[in-house]
Parts: structure tokens; sequence; C-alpha cells
């Protein structure tokens, strides 16, 4: 910065050298003609005036106005070539010329710099605009903050990092700037949000930077309030949509256990208090009920508990290289029990294929979409499951013959608790949870599930699993 | 009916221990019940039980713990119960040298199964190694190294036969993937649970007549596989 203050005194001091040159250059011509000193003295004192309004700064304009005196005394004054004077009338004349090149060059750099100074204040105030407009459009912590320090050094040159008041310090830069740093201090009302560290490099600030920096960190303490409060909107909307979601389940939940509830401890008390009086085909008939109630039971607590960890957060998934046909045969094992006569047919590929996946939630996939296609079929129905291996995915295909998929409930199929309102044939009817939880499992594998209509009649659902991890 | 064995529950849930008890009992076992790790250790160190029943989730002590303290001295069969979806305590419980799991809720029948396969074990260790292998339609001839499926040779690698041999001599327990690996490759890396994946699909399309339906090679998905024993 000292280079540059010497490099500007120099270019000054150049100018102010060229004009007295000239001024004297062209004097010593005028004198040639024959004009007389009274009218060669006013070029000087435009000389003068030129190198006040060039280097703007009346001190170049005084020195200038003192060394054309001494050469036009020099030159034009008698005795020529000497500095003395013998006519007061030259004195005279070199006073009045002395004092006009002072007032006159005092008064043109001061209106030189008046039009500097409106013009600079011109300028920042557009920045000062630019800055409290450039901070609308932004949204994002990390982002206004960003944008907050490119304005510091597009506006200023200088860098500039911010540290918050959790201590957090945010960088725009690859390397943390060093050196010494003023602080600005982060505001939103009352409260301190932070601290705008400016890196100064030993300079002091001006006016006009001083304002810039204020007006950025006192947009920042907007921008990041605004910012604050819409995080904080949204994580009640959140909140809200999850506590609506839990609600709902608790009530769909309670609903549909009191039913089997009901069935068993009527069963078990009948028991209980009639053992001795009822038959022994009486009391196996409900046993095996309350045995089958309890499965059902069973099955519902597990996708209960699957769907609050999904609902808890990101389902946490934990993949693993796993053979698809382990994955499979599990699945068909534990849904053996409840096919009756139906028949279920299980093509798997030619080859060994293995896919990335978290084994016991793609079993449970598996196990809600055959329990679906068994809970739409009739006995003796057929039902097949289908790998197949695609270029870049596996697409696994679960068909039934049933009666197909309901036009009202096409749409929202996947959603929770859509349920046919019908009721189903055995009366377990499901509590809409599954297919739920497999769209859920199946999306965050990174895979899709849909529909179809099966030829000719029933469905198939269809997911796919990413072969890559 | 011959001397039945002795068999210890630690359960802390009385009325899963009471059925589990009274089931038990009907079938001709010796029951004690302990409703803590404690309690458990001190009726495991009185009444020498044959078989330990134990459920992982013990309000007192960890059951993991538990397990690794009988194993300094002991090697009764300890079969573990505990709840669904962990795997990872499951693994570590088999690796740490339980015989085998069963995962809650289960059936009193696969209870009873998976006693009688630890017993069997048991009772195994001290009968002589026969030459022949036979269940259902497969053949192992340990002399001559041969497999048979419906009395037709089938072809194995090296490292299949291996793996065939460590499942039999296994029957009904559940191996996990390090196990496998450290037995049949002698070493163990987490990393390459894949590759005992992909022998254990190509043995099973080997041995196996419908590979969803194993009637041989059972996946307890996540944690390892178990040779079907009966």
């Amino acid at each position: 910065m000292s280079s540059n203050y010497k490099k500007n005194t120099l270019g000054s001091a150049a100018k102010t050298l060229i004009m007295l040159v000239l001024a004297t250059g062209s004097s010593i011509a005028m004198s040639y003609l024959g004009v007389g000193k009274e009218s060669i003295i006013m070029v000087f004192l435009l000389g003068v005036l030129f190198s006040s309004v060039l280097t703007g700064s009346y001190f170049w304009g005084i020195l200038n106005s003192i060394l054309s005196l001494m050469a036009f005394n020099f030159l034009f004054t008698v005795p020529i070539y000497t500095f003395h004077i013998y006519s007061s009338n030259d004195i005279i004349l070199l006073m009045f010329f002395l004092i006009t090149a002072v007032v006159s060059g005092t008064v043109t750099s001061k209106l030189q710099q008046q039009i500097e100074i409106s013009l600079k204040n011109e300028n920042t105030a557009k920045i000062l605009h630019q800055i409290s407009s450039g901070f609308l459009p932004v949204s994002g912590q990390k982002s206004i903050m960003h944008q907050g320090i490119s304005f510091i050094k597009d506006y200023t040159g200088f860098d500039s990092i911010i540290e918050l008041e959790n201590k957090e310090i945010y960088n725009a830069y690859d390397v943390l700037p060093t050196g010494n740093h003023l602080s600005f201090e982060i505001k939103s009302g009352t409260v301190k949000l932070g601290n705008l560290l400016v890196y100064n490099k030993n300079q002091a600030f001006d006016e006009q930077i001083e304002l810039i920096i204020q007006a950025v960190s006192t947009q920042l303490g907007i921008a990041l309030d605004r910012e604050s409060l819409y995080i904080e909107r949204e994580k009640i909307r959140v909140a809200m949509e999850k506590e609506h979601l839990r609600s709902t389940l608790l009530r769909s939940v309670a609903h549909d256990l009191r039913s089997p509830l009901t069935a068993l401890s009527g069963a078990a008390n009948l028991l209980a208090d009639n053992y001795e009086t009822l038959t022994f085909d009486e009391r196996k008939t409900l046993v095996l009920g309350m045995s089958e109630e309890i499965t059902w039971l069973t099955g519902l607590v597990e996708n209960i508990l699957n769907m609050t960890r999904i609902n808890d957060s990101q389902l946490l998934i934990h993949k693993e290289f796993e053979v698809i046909d382990d994955v499979v045969s599990e699945a068909v094992s534990h849904i053996s029990r409840l096919l009756n006569d139906r028949n279920l047919i299980v093509e798997l590929p030619k080859q060994v294929i293995m896919v990335p996946v978290d084994g016991k939630l793609i079993v449970q996939v598996l196990i809600n979409l055959l329990e679906n296609a068994i809970r739409h079929t009739t006995s003796q129905s057929k039902i097949s499951l289908e790998i197949k291996e695609e270029r870049d995915f596996l697409k696994i295909i679960v068909a039934d013959t049933g009666e197909g998929i309901a036009e009202n409930i096409k749409e929202n199929l996947f959603d929770k608790f859509v349920t046919l309102e019908r009721n189903v044939t055995d009366g377990k009817k499901g509590i809409g949870l599954g297919l739920a939880i497999c769209k859920a499992i199946v999306e965050a594998h990174g895979g899709e599930i849909f529909t179809e209509s099966n030829v000719p009649k029933g469905s198939r659902f269809i997911f796919t699993l990413p072969l890559e991890g | 009916m011959e001397n039945k064995s002795k068999i210890l529950i630690i359960e802390d849930d009385k009325y899963i221990s009471n059925f589990i008890a009274v089931s038990l009992e009907k079938q001709g076992y010796e029951v004690l019940v302990a409703d803590s790790a404690a309690c458990g250790l001190f009726m495991f160190s009185s009444h020498h039980p044959d078989l330990i029943l134990l459920d992982l989730g013990l309000e007192d002590r960890d059951g993991l713990e538990i397990i690794s303290e009988l194993r300094e001295f002991s090697d009764i069969p300890i079969l573990v119960v505990s709840a669904r979806g962990h795997e990872k305590e499951k693994i570590q419980a088999l690796d740490l040298g339980a015989n085998d799991y069963i995962t809650k809720p289960f059936h009193m029948g696969e209870l009873m199964a998976r006693i009688r396969v630890s017993e069997r074990a048991l009772s195994k260790t001290n009968s002589p190694t026969e030459n022949i292998y036979t269940c259902d339609y497969l053949t192992v001839d340990y002399e001559k190294r041969r497999i048979l499926i419906d009395d037709v040779e089938v072809h194995l690698t090296p490292i299949e036969y291996k793996l065939l041999l460590l499942l039999i001599s296994n029957q009904g327990k559940v191996l996990t993937h390090s196990y496998i690996l450290k037995h049949v490759w002698g070493y163990t890396s987490t990393d390459d649970a894949k590759s005992v994946r992909v022998y254990m699909a190509n043995l099973r399309r080997k041995i196996e007549k419908d590979t969803a339906r194993p009637r041989f090679i059972l996946t307890e998905v996540g944690v390892g596989y178990r040779f079907a024993d009966e």
C-alpha cells in the first residue's frame, strides 16, 4: 500500500513538473512573439490551475505556483536570468500572481475533492443498496454467510470470516486468512448471532469501507435471523406432521387391536370358566382360534415396529451383499403356514445373484407382498414370485390371481392406512401399513415399487433393487 | 421313559418362564427357573443342569456377559432367547459360544426342536463318526468323498465339500458367517461374508431340489446358515 502511495506522489510530481515545463515553454515562445509579461504570467496561472485539477490536491497547486513564480522571476523580470527584482511593479505582479494562484488552485482542488466525495458517496449508496437487496434472494445459512463474505471481498477487497455464537466458523476460502482482524458484531435485535471478522492487513478502514462492513453485518443479522425463523417454522411443521401420523397410527392400531383382543379374552374366559363342560372338539376349536388370532397380532406388531422405525428417522438400513435366494427362501418359509391350498410358484434366476440389501427388511417386503396376495385370493388360487435380473437392477414380481386392485384405492395404494373398505371373507382385514412399509423400504434401497394388472386376472406387485451398492 | 435332561431357564418374564417350564415338564424334562443372572449362575453351580435357556434381555446383567463367563469353565449347551431384529446380538452370542438361538415370539414346537438338537449334539460327541451320512435323498460317503443326490453323484469343489461337512457336523445349529469363514477358509474377515454367501448359494444349487424352499441348507438372514436336522 505504501508503494502505491509513493507511486501516487511520483505521478503528481510528474504532472506538476510537466505543467510547469509546458507553461514555461509556451511563455518563452510567447515572449519571443513580443507578448507582454502581464499576459505571459496568465500562462503560468493556467499551469497552476491544471496541476491542481490533475493532481486533485492543492499542495501541488501551491508548489507549482511557487515554482512558477521563481521561473517567471528568473526568465521575465529585470534583471533577466537572476532571482533579483528591481521594479516594484514586478514585485506587486508576482505577489498578486502568487495570491491568485494559491487561492484559485486551492478552490479548484477543493471543488475537485467535493466532486470526488459525492461520486464516492453515490457509489457507496449504490453498494449499500446492492448489499441490502443482495441478501433477499439468498436462503440457507451457509449461502447467506457466503454472500456476506463475498460482498466484503467485492466491495472492500478484504478477506473475512464469520464466527457464529456456537463457535462454528464459516470460511469461504480454502485456507483461513491470517493476520490482524477487526471484529464486527452480527446482531438480530438485541441478540448477538456472531462476529464478522475482517482481515484488515494492518490498514485502518476509511469511512466508506467501515460503512459497507457495518451494512453487511447488519444485513447478515437480518438474513440469518430470517433463516432461523424459517428453519424453526419448518421444524414445527414436520413435528406436527409426525405427530399427526403418530396419532393416526395409534388410533388405527388401537382400533385394530380391539377386535382380536375381544375374541381372545372371550375365548380364554370361556375356557377358564367352562373347561369341564366343553367338549374336546370345542376346546380345540377355541384354542386354535386363539392361536390364529395371536399369529395375526404378532405380524401386526412387527409391522408397527417397522413403521415406527421408518417414521422416527430416515429408515436405518444396513446393506450387505445377500444372495437373493436366501432372502426369498426365508420369506417363503415364513409365509408357507398361511398359504393353505394356494399354489405358490417361485422362479429364481439360474445364476447366483448378489444384491446389496438389508436382508431382514427385504424379507419383510416380500412377506408383506405375499401376505397381501394371500389376503386377496381364495384358496386354490395361484400366486407367483418371480426374480428377474435386468441390466443394473433386480426385478421382483409378486403376482396373484385375485380380484385385482379396486379403482378407488389404486392411486394411493402405497400410502399409509389404505385398505379395502369391504370386509374380507376371513375377517382378517389388513391395517393398511404393509404396502406403505414396502414402499419405504424399497425406496430406501434406491428402488421403485409399482403395480400392474395381471393377465387374465389379478394384480402384479413389482419392485426393483439396484445391483450396485 | 429314559432319563431326560435337566434344563435351567434364566428368564425374568414370569409368564414366559412359566409356560416354557410347564411345556418342558410335560415333555418329561426336569426344569429349574431363575429370574435373574445372579440367581441363574448360582443355580448353575448348585444344580449342574444339562442345558441352559438364556434370555439375553435380563435386568441385572447383560446376557452376553453371562455366556462368556460360563464359557470360561463349562461346555454346557446354551440356547439363547432374543427379541426379533437384534441380529447383531445373536451373532455376538453365537460367536461367544452360545449353541443356538431362538427368536421371540416363538412356537413351543420350535423350542422343543432346538432343545432336541442341542441334546443330540451332546450325545454325538461321544459316538464314533460313521463313514456314511444319509438324510432324505442326500448321501455323503466320507471315505470315498462322494455326494449322492437320489443315488446320482454330484461333483462338489473342495470348498463346497468342506462347507457341506461343516454344516452336517453341526446339524441343526446356526453357524455364523464368521464361524464358517474361520473353519473353511481358515481366517476371519467380516468383509468376506460375501464369498460365504456365494459358495453357499452354489452348494445349494447342487444339492437342493427347490432352492426357494430348501430342504437342507436353511438361511438365517443376517446371521448365518443352519443345516436342517430332521
